[in-house]
């Protein structure tokens, strides 16, 4: 996965969409083990990774805004890495997110206006390792120029792949403005859900 | 791994990029069973002597050209080709190369070259560009206390460095595999196990070894076992595969994702 080329028509796009607010928890779920002891919210933070909504190397915390859907993501993900999701523990972070300006693609208003649709934003995204890198996705396209500060987004609510109606929320970390705030509930993760 | 190169050519030319790819730091690879692992080619394509005459419509030498391409890449699927038509006199070279990236329209599996240090010179910047492009790679656990303490096991007990013997006894991969990816010899890294030039590939099989942090890898050879395993994560690759492909950076990203949550959605 590479960076996006410039695209300034896709820029002009996002800096005319319409924000929204987000207010209310979000969750993260892990599987069990030694780590979970030490590991604290603030870690979370190193993520830079590429997911559905950012090629690598952007900053930016994964959540979901909802236990059902951090539990789906979780179980799919297991499986899919090895991890047997019927025998693993379950832990999971809680979060109380404060956002501003959010750029909501859960929203088929939205999804219009960037020139997104719903099947794209769910289409399977992870390249395969042993081969050249594809381009980036259009929504890891919008997600990284939307990290750079164009519409001035500090997050995307995305609809969940794994959950319907579920909803994923991706925080830039560079793009939290004073007013926004990620609160954990707990320092460290708890057993299943809080 | 990414430096190999596989010399599928004839005398002189071989001889020769032989000589050029290891000027370029590069790792030529004569034919030998190591050669399924290698992820780039250079393929002479010989052409019969028809194809060659001044007179031979520029279609049919481009049709010819395309069967070969044709059954060299089903024997190489998914890996980068550069042909190279030493033979051929440019002007002829470089209407057989419009001809065919029309009929094949562009691609970035394989390449074409009308002399061995061109290819070769494909080869220097197909590897810079993976470099590049290659995003710095961040390990959230990196920064969670006592995560040395899960790996200690895997570290030599005076120098303190990440010992190949034990990750060669962990997760069984072969020593000669292991030096190559750490561009040393088979030699030089069994007389110096924690060897500083090996440790930035150590050092990821160290990061794949905390998945031994959750419950259901414990045991050595379930380790061993998921090591070894296709898994859709990897695109149905097992994390073997990755690693002879030069991709064990993947494979160590993805175990910190997972151990994290943090799987992109």
């Amino acid at each position: 996965m590479s960076i996006p080329a410039n695209d300034p028509k896709l820029q002009e796009t996002l800096r005319a969409v319409p924000a929204v607010a987000f207010d209310g928890p979000a969750f993260r779920a892990i599987p069990g083990g030694d780590v979970v002891g030490n590991l604290t919210f603030e870690h979370l933070w190193a993520g830079t990774s590429a997911g559905r909504c950012n090629p690598a190397g952007v900053a930016r915390l994964h959540l979901s805004a909802e236990k059902k859907t951090a539990e789906a993501e979780f179980r799919y993900y297991a499986q899919k890495g090895g991890i047997d999701p019927d025998i693993a523990e379950c832990y999971s972070f809680a979060a109380n997110v404060k956002l501003a300006r959010v750029l909501d693609l859960t929203d088929r208003k939205t999804r219009r206006r960037v020139n997104i649709a719903l099947k794209q934003i769910l289409a399977e995204w992870e390249p395969d390792p042993l081969k050249a890198p594809p381009p980036p996705t259009l929504l890891q396209c919008i997600g990284y120029w939307a990290s750079r500060g164009h519409g001035d987004f500090s997050a995307i609510l995305c609809p969940s792949a794994r959950r319907t109606s579920g909803r994923n929320l991706v925080i830039f970390k560079g793009r939290l403005a004073a007013s926004d705030s990620v609160v954990a509930m707990s320092k460290n993760p708890t057993k299943g859900f809080p | 791994m990414e430096s190999d190169v596989l010399i599928e050519a004839r005398n002189p030319y071989a001889t020769t990029a032989r000589g050029l790819l290891t000027a370029a730091h590069l790792n030529p690879v004569i034919q030998s069973g190591y050669n399924q692992q290698v992820r780039n080619i250079l393929h002479q394509i010989q052409l019969p002597h028809r194809e060659l005459e001044a007179s031979r419509p520029i279609e049919k030498v481009a049709h010819w050209v395309c069967g070969e391409m044709d059954k060299t890449v089903s024997r190489h699927h998914d890996r980068y080709v550069v042909f190279c038509l030493p033979q051929m006199p440019g002007k002829r070279f470089v209407k057989v190369c419009v001809s065919v990236w029309s009929t094949r329209g562009i691609r970035h599996d394989f390449d074409f070259a009308n002399t061995v240090s061109d290819a070769v010179a494909r080869f220097i910047q197909r590897k810079q560009e993976r470099t590049q492009s290659k995003p710095k790679l961040s390990f959230a656990l990196d920064a969670v206390p006592e995560m040395d303490a899960l790996t200690t096991d895997l570290r030599d007990d005076i120098s303190g460095r990440v010992s190949a013997g034990k990750i060669v006894d962990l997760f069984g991969v072969n020593l000669t595999t292991l030096a190559r990816a750490a561009d040393m010899s088979k030699q030089g890294l069994a007389q110096k196990s924690d060897s500083v030039k090996a440790q930035p590939v150590l050092r990821l099989f160290e990061r794949i070894a905390r998945l031994r942090s959750h419950p259901q890898f414990k045991e050595p050879a379930a380790l061993k076992k998921w090591f070894r395993k296709p898994l859709p994560i990897f695109s149905d690759h097992s994390a073997e595969e990755l690693f002879e492909g030069g991709k064990l950076d993947v494979v160590a990203a993805k175990v910190d994702q997972m151990l994290t949550g943090d799987f992109g959605g």
